[in-house]
């Protein structure tokens, strides 16, 4: 039974005020819905007011408070300071009647029963035992209204607990409390050892906090607790499952006998291999035997002596040789088909009777790729073969040079290589000895090789002695088909003719090229030539003989000019060209028809002249500097050319004579250099970086313009033809 | 061919006796290496307790050092006559035969 709807906690002194009044009442227990119940007297403004006097200031502040409740309410500024005493401020109900003093005087008598009129008295519930609704009036405990309930924190002094919680404190304070015991437990379940004087915190009623002055009490009713709580992560789970190993049944079972039967089994088998062992070891020593009187026979020592060094002998590189190419062919299939039987279909549909060239293997060996390409030469009786000059064309940057000779059947490596100790300039294979191949020099040597020697040490080369070329050797041309005699021609302005003799190579500079002025060509032939003083002779960069004419033939210069000489008069030239703007790279007579020949030139163009006229009869600018052009050997009106911006031009005169029938670019480099198969449509041309590029002619770019153009036609026929188609084409210039 | 079949008939006894001193691999699916080390494993046990008859000791030795050198939970089985259906991991599984004796080593 809770007397007071505070909620407070009821001091000790609270709980006298309170008990005061009830007990002149026959009844204590009341419902206390309304302030009212608690009060016996009106004359009693508050008779709490006895426990309030800690703050007798608000009181009177506020004179018509006659609200027994009070609420400990904590003001805003009170707030600051959690440990202050709550602050008390009386508040009065707004239901409260307003009475005057007269009233206020009156005496009100009300008996207080302990029947609580909202009880219902007509509660029937089942009973079970008798199976049947029974009315269930309101017993003993029905009444009782809980309104508000406090669990006791004290305990008995003379308890365990106590006395371990008395010892833990004397030991932190080191002071032995003064505990009053006995009477101090209380009726109400109140503060045992609470009551120590100077405390005077009505609301700390804490038991034990308060027994020590030093420690100041925790405020119960300011306190706060605090806590959060972090992110928790989500939580993933993921499983594995390996593969099982792999599993194998097996069944067998073991005895002896058939351990013995296996055991036998293999015995026989091993005996029978034995058996054909020894009948074996028998032959070869019978074999032997038979050998021995023969074996001093020359064939079976040199057998004997293949046999040490069959890695190393003929045979093994021959074979090696052939599985090499075979691997190759092999790995490069699509090309070999290609190079041989591939057409391109799209010529057909071509409008001009344009062509393509298609790029089929780039020939490129590590050891050359910092050198340029330059000069080319098809092996003239192997039509797979070419021999393929590196060196470089900058004054700043000599080095050594190298010759290496490429086959079609073998394009991963080349199958000779020469090492020279100066780049290679220009190179030239004997035409009946395929085997000889003429070699010119930056440094102006010229050597001859045998490159079935495999040797870097060339047969024959010249020397100061037997005379030398001082400037670079800018072609190499053998001449007599029979003889062995080639002849060079070199910036050093001379043409040399070279006689290989036994022992060496003999140089006879049979021609100086004389500087001529552009304005000399117009007087006479004889006037024109200046001083033969060394210093002034003209920088020869490329001369071609004639086929026909065995004594003609045609220098290009350094300077541009082009002139036609006789070996017969080595004085003088026969006739000058107009010539290039800038030196010429390149000159070459036309294999059908012997008076037309064609040049290019660093000046970006080419020239087709009849070498009866100064004038030419067509030149072709084709944008950049012209490396090489060389003229087809199938027909008399296409050649070929290649330039600096990596491009090639084919041309054919017959389809068209201002146009290329073919224009591309096949390389990112500079090209230096090209050359015609013979046989195959085949075109190579190499670059400044070492790489030889062999380019495929689609069918547009070869058609030889002979109607009768059969299989079995005689050469001679064919060049009759060729050159008849030539003879027109001038004529129609 | 009947004279070479017959030959070893008559040859046998000692010769053959000999080669009963060596083990014969029945059925293996080990790598080579492998297979070598497990047949000299198998010997050595046996040898070691042949005189004994101690087969389970065999039994035991072999599976433990195979365990050792190949990784664990080998099987062995060592006996003169037994019969076996088994499971096991594929190029795990040796049987062999030495002298009179029976070995059946997988892996499980």
């Amino acid at each position: 039974m809770v007397l007071r709807p505070s909620k407070s906690v009821p001091t000790p002194k609270q709980n006298k005020a309170i008990r005061s009044p009830s007990n002149g009442k026959p009844s204590s227990s009341g419902v206390p819905t309304s302030p009212v119940v608690i009060k016996s007297r009106r004359k009693d403004k508050d008779p709490t007011a006895a426990s309030k006097s800690p703050q007798p200031k608000t009181h009177k502040r506020r004179p018509n408070s006659a609200a027994s409740s009070k609420t400990p309410k904590r003001s805003s500024a009170s707030c600051s300071d959690a440990l202050d005493e709550p602050l008390r401020r009386v508040i009065k109900p707004e239901n409260q009647l307003e009475l005057t003093e007269k009233e206020l005087e009156e005496d009100v008598t009300r008996i207080l029963t302990g029947d609580d009129p909202n009880l219902p008295q007509n509660v029937c519930r089942f009973s079970f035992k008798d199976k049947c609704y029974k009315p269930d009036p309101p017993g003993q405990g029905d009444n009782m209204a809980v309104h508000f309930s406090l669990e006791g924190c004290s305990m008995h002094v003379n308890s365990d607990e106590c006395k371990k919680l008395m010892t833990e404190q004397e030991a932190a304070v080191s002071i032995i409390p003064d505990v009053h015991d006995g009477e101090s437990s209380d009726s109400d379940g109140r503060a045992v050892a609470a009551a120590v004087e100077g405390k005077a915190d009505p609301a700390t009623s804490s038991v034990l906090s308060s027994t020590d002055d030093g420690t100041k009490a925790k405020n119960q009713f300011n306190f706060s607790e605090r806590a959060s709580q972090t992110f928790n992560n989500p939580l993933k789970s993921r499983a594995i499952n390996t593969e099982p190993p792999l599993v194998t049944q097996y069944q067998d079972d073991v005895s002896q006998w058939k351990i013995y039967d296996n055991y036998k089994a293999d015995f026989l088998i091993n005996q029978k291999m034995m058996e054909n062992q020894g009948t074996e070891d028998k032959l070869a020593s019978m074999m032997l035997d038979y050998k021995e009187p023969s074996s001093p026979s020359p064939r079976s020592s040199s057998g004997e002596q293949d046999s040490l060094d069959t890695i190393h002998s003929e045979t093994m590189a021959n074979t090696l040789k052939i599985m090499e190419r075979l691997v190759n062919q092999n790995a490069q299939d699509e090309v070999f088909q290609d190079f041989k039987y591939y057409e391109d279909e799209g010529d057909q549909f071509r409008e001009h009777g344009e062509g393509v060239v298609m790029p089929l293997w780039t020939f490129v060996t590590s050891r050359t790729n910092k050198k340029q390409v330059t000069s080319l030469c098809w092996n003239p009786r192997y039509n797979d073969l070419f021999a393929v000059g590196y060196g470089s064309y900058d004054y700043m940057r000599q080095s050594s040079g190298m010759v290496c000779c490429f086959s079609l059947k073998n394009t991963s490596y080349p199958e000779y290589i020469i090492s020279v100790e100066s780049g290679v300039m220009c190179l030239d294979f004997h035409p009946r000895h395929p085997s000889l191949l003429a070699v010119g020099c930056y440094d102006g040597t010229v050597l001859v090789y045998d490159i079935k020697n495999r040797s870097n040490t060339p047969i024959y080369s010249s020397c100061l002695r037997s005379g030398k070329h001082s400037d670079p050797v800018w072609q190499v041309c053998w001449r007599h088909s029979n003889g062995f005699n080639f002849y060079s021609i070199s910036s050093d302005g001379k043409v040399a003719n070279w006689t290989m003799s036994k022992n060496e190579l003999k140089m006879e500079p049979f021609m100086f090229l004389k500087l001529t002025s552009p304005a000399d060509n117009n007087k006479e032939d004889s006037s024109s030539i200046l001083e033969p003083a060394l210093s002034g002779l003209a920088g020869g960069s490329a001369f071609d003989f004639n086929s026909k004419l065995d004594n003609l033939f045609l220098v290009g210069t350094e300077e541009g000019n082009i002139h036609a000489c006789s070996k017969a008069y080595s004085g003088q030239y026969m006739k000058s060209y107009d010539g290039h703007h800038m030196g010429v790279h390149a000159i070459q007579w036309n294999p059908f028809h012997e008076d037309i020949f064609i040049s290019c030139s660093a000046d970006w163009t080419v020239k087709i002249w009849d070498h009866n006229s100064s004038q030419c009869l067509l030149h072709f600018d084709l944008g950049d500097d012209v490396g090489d052009v060389c003229w087809s050997p199938y027909s008399s009106t296409v050649f070929a050319a290649v330039t600096t911006d990596g491009k090639v031009h084919v041309f054919d005169l017959a389809q068209n004579k201002r146009e290329p029938m073919c224009s591309q670019k096949v390389d990112k480099r500079a090209l230096t250099k090209a050359a015609f198969n013979r046989k195959e449509f085949v075109l190579i041309v190499g670059d400044d970086i070492g790489r030889v590029i062999s380019l495929k002619l689609s069918p547009n770019l070869r058609r030889s313009h002979d109607d009768g153009g059969e299989e079995g036609v005689l050469d001679d026929e064919m060049t009759q033809i060729q050159r008849d188609i030539m003879v027109k084409l001038i004529a129609s210039i | 061919m009947n004279a070479a079949t017959k030959k070893p008939d008559t040859i046998d006894e000692e010769e053959f006796k000999k080669y009963l001193l060596k083990p014969l691999v029945k059925y293996s699916d080990m790598p080579t290496e492998m297979g070598n080390d497990a047949v000299d494993i198998a010997t050595m046990a046996i040898d070691k307790f042949l005189s004994t008859n101690d087969y389970e000791s065999a039994s035991a030795l072999i599976k433990n050092s195979l365990d050792k050198k190949f990784g664990p939970s080998w099987q062995c089985a060592v006996g003169e006559g037994f019969g076996f259906d088994i499971s096991c991991q594929q190029k795990y599984l040796l049987h062999m035969y030495y002298g009179k004796v029976g070995v059946l080593c997988y892996k499980s």
